[in-house]
């Protein structure tokens, strides 16, 4: 909106400019002139958001204010009454979601509403625990709320909420928190909503880029966490970097594109630790439910699911190819107990490194050029620090290294014509 | 009222009739039990914590805290439980036993759901079988004017090396719904 506002701003000082050197008759330097003071008009002013912040404020310090007052004189209120009161936030959200659905407002009033009813829901049913001391889990109470606020987040597809959904998601995952069934149930619910607003031209297709991974995190945690993880994880990274490497393709930026880096750091993070630690792809010594198991198969197979759809969708290329093969390598454990993992992260990591680099330089592409190289000196940082090579030699072999990389980025980009 | 309006009313008075299901439900539940509620009474040591957020309240750390389970159940750190409870003649809780699976439990039969439940291994005896979680009820909220008054209580028992003194009674109705009753200094009343 600033930048906007600054564009008109410019314009108006720019035509008389335009007008004085014979470019554009008065007359159109009049019509214009009236065009964009109208545009300026309709911005907010900077000083109508200083004062928005500043009622918004005063809001917050008021309501705060009554939570103490209502607060001190809490116990001496009848039970009833404490009821009531409790509904008060749920009351707010359901005035303000009957009046977005009647007058079929705005985004605003959407989110607004969205959040106010979610919250009151949250409200209620915390107030309605503390009146009766019917303590509990944390986890039981978040995966209420969430369940009870998944409604309104298609209803009012309400972005803001959305947010709000993935982060207290995270709380039911970990040591004590929910069950995995219920943590599938979570991000089930949710997967519409960001399938949905990941289409290109979808509303919050640039925001849902970010949420996207913190959902995919929560789920993985809390649905994959108590067993084999390595297979779903390096799953996810495949989805994140062909898609990724797809939207780059249409011309996306990377700030547009927030899945290419960190899943590639997450799956060299696991592949060169696989080259070093056997037990990196073993299953563990934790005791999983049949329950949790059977979530455990129904998440990895639907993202393994995924990942084919995506890899199907364009030809096939080298990220393609090689995304695949690390999420095949993920399932080698299942088919032998022998300790071959680290020799297939060493072998995986040098082809992916060579093919990378090849691809990038005949397909001019910088991105899969230097992805590339930086899974070669994932491998040759790994070998180096890992192995019983005297200290001056490793020393040296990396300097030549580094020397080798930097001389073909040099070589590459002289010939891309970007140099 | 368009079509589409017409079902986004429809859906949206759904998904507030379901927010207010569980609060109606539960209220109801409580204030008019099908069957009297059975009361039992948990010894419990006190903390007193200050949490802004939460205002005055206690925090409590109620017995029993473990149980006997057959040899061959484990638990993956953390994971939940069904435990079954009976009330001994004095009125306390008894552990009976522990279940993963709620389906195993009787018709009648008074259970809570418990938290972090972990296998406590005896170095001497490997096949000892007990396992260790945690009670549900692990608060109790406090008028703000008593809340001093049982501070001070508090901290002259943590002076006395008694502050296990305190008795929690607990209200179970069906389907695993409890509410606590009471938090009592056993000499007097709270």
């Amino acid at each position: 909106m600033a930048e906007k506002r600054n564009h008109v701003v410019w314009m108006l000082e720019e035509l008389p400019r335009l007008r004085a050197s014979g470019l554009i008759p008065e007359e159109t330097e009049k019509i214009l002139l009236d065009h964009y003071r109208a545009r300026l008009e309709a911005f907010p002013a900077p000083q109508k958001i200083f004062a928005a912040v500043l009622a918004v404020l005063g809001i917050v310090m008021v309501a705060a204010g009554t939570v103490l007052f209502v607060n001190h004189n809490w116990d001496m209120l009848p039970k009833a009454a404490r009821m009531g009161v409790s509904c008060i936030p749920l009351g707010i959200g359901a005035v303000l979601g009957y009046v977005t659905v009647l007058k079929n407002k705005g985004q605003l009033w959407r989110e607004a509403a969205a959040v106010f009813t979610a919250t009151g829901a949250a409200v209620l049913t915390a107030m309605l625990s503390q009146i009766y001391h019917i303590n509990g889990e944390m986890s039981d109470y978040i995966f209420l709320v969430l369940l009870l606020a998944l409604p309104q987040l298609y209803i009012f597809d309400s972005f803001v909420l959305a947010c709000l959904y993935v982060f207290f998601s995270f709380f039911l995952t970990g040591n004590g928190g929910a069950e995995a069934w219920r943590c599938g149930m979570v991000a089930a619910g949710f997967a519409p909503f960001l399938a949905r607003h990941l289409r290109e031209n979808a509303k919050f297709a640039v925001p849902c880029r970010y949420l996207a991974p913190a959902a995919a995190l929560s789920a993985l945690i809390g649905c994959a966490g108590s067993h084999y993880i390595v297979l779903p994880v390096l799953t996810l990274c495949g989805i994140f970097i062909v898609a990724g490497m797809d939207l780059v393709g249409r011309g996306a930026g990377l700030l547009k594109t927030p899945w290419l880096l960190p899943a590639f750091a997450v799956q060299m993070f696991i592949l060169g630790a696989g080259s070093c630690e056997e037990d990196v792809f073993s299953f563990g010594s934790k005791f999983p439910s049949a329950q949790a198991l059977w979530v455990y198969w129904i998440f990895t197979a639907a993202v393994l699911l995924l990942f084919v759809f995506i890899f199907m969708r364009r030809r096939l290329s080298e990220e393609r190819a090689l995304n695949a093969l690390f999420v095949l390598l993920a399932l080698i454990p299942f088919a032998t107990d022998a300790p071959v993992m680290r020799i297939v992260c060493n072998i995986a990591l040098g082809l992916g490194g060579i093919v990378c680099m090849r691809g990038g330089f005949v397909r001019r592409s910088f991105l899969l050029f230097n992805g590339g190289a930086v899974m070669l000196t994932v491998l040759t940082s790994c070998r180096f620090f890992d192995s019983d090579i005297g200290v001056l030699y490793r020393s040296a072999g990396l300097i030549l290294l580094g020397l080798g990389f930097i001389a073909a980025n040099v070589v590459y980009m002289k010939k891309s014509g970007r140099a | 009222m368009g079509k589409g309006k017409r079902m986004l009313f429809l859906l949206y008075t759904l998904s507030l009739a379901a927010i207010l299901l569980y609060p109606v439900s539960t209220v109801l539940k409580i204030e008019f039990p099908s069957e009297a509620p059975a009361e039992m009474k948990f010894p419990v040591r006190a903390f007193d914590p200050y949490d802004p957020l939460r205002g005055r309240y206690v925090r409590l750390d109620p017995l029993p805290n473990e149980v006997k389970v057959p040899e061959d159940m484990n638990f993956r750190y953390g994971e939940k439980a069904f435990l079954v409870l009976e009330r001994g003649r004095d009125g306390f809780a008894r552990a009976v036993r522990l279940t993963k699976d709620r389906s195993e439990i009787g018709d009648g039969e008074i259970f809570v759901k418990v938290g972090r439940v972990f296998r406590k291994y005896d170095k001497k005896n490997k096949k000892t079988a007990v396992c260790r979680f945690d009670l549900p009820f692990r608060f109790f909220y406090l008028n703000e004017l008593d809340a001093p008054e049982l501070e001070s209580e508090l901290a002259a028992l943590s002076r006395s090396g008694r502050a296990g003194d305190f008795v929690l009674t607990v209200r179970f109705f069906k389907d695993g719904l409890f509410a606590v009753k009471s938090l009592e200094i056993q000499k007097g009343k709270k």
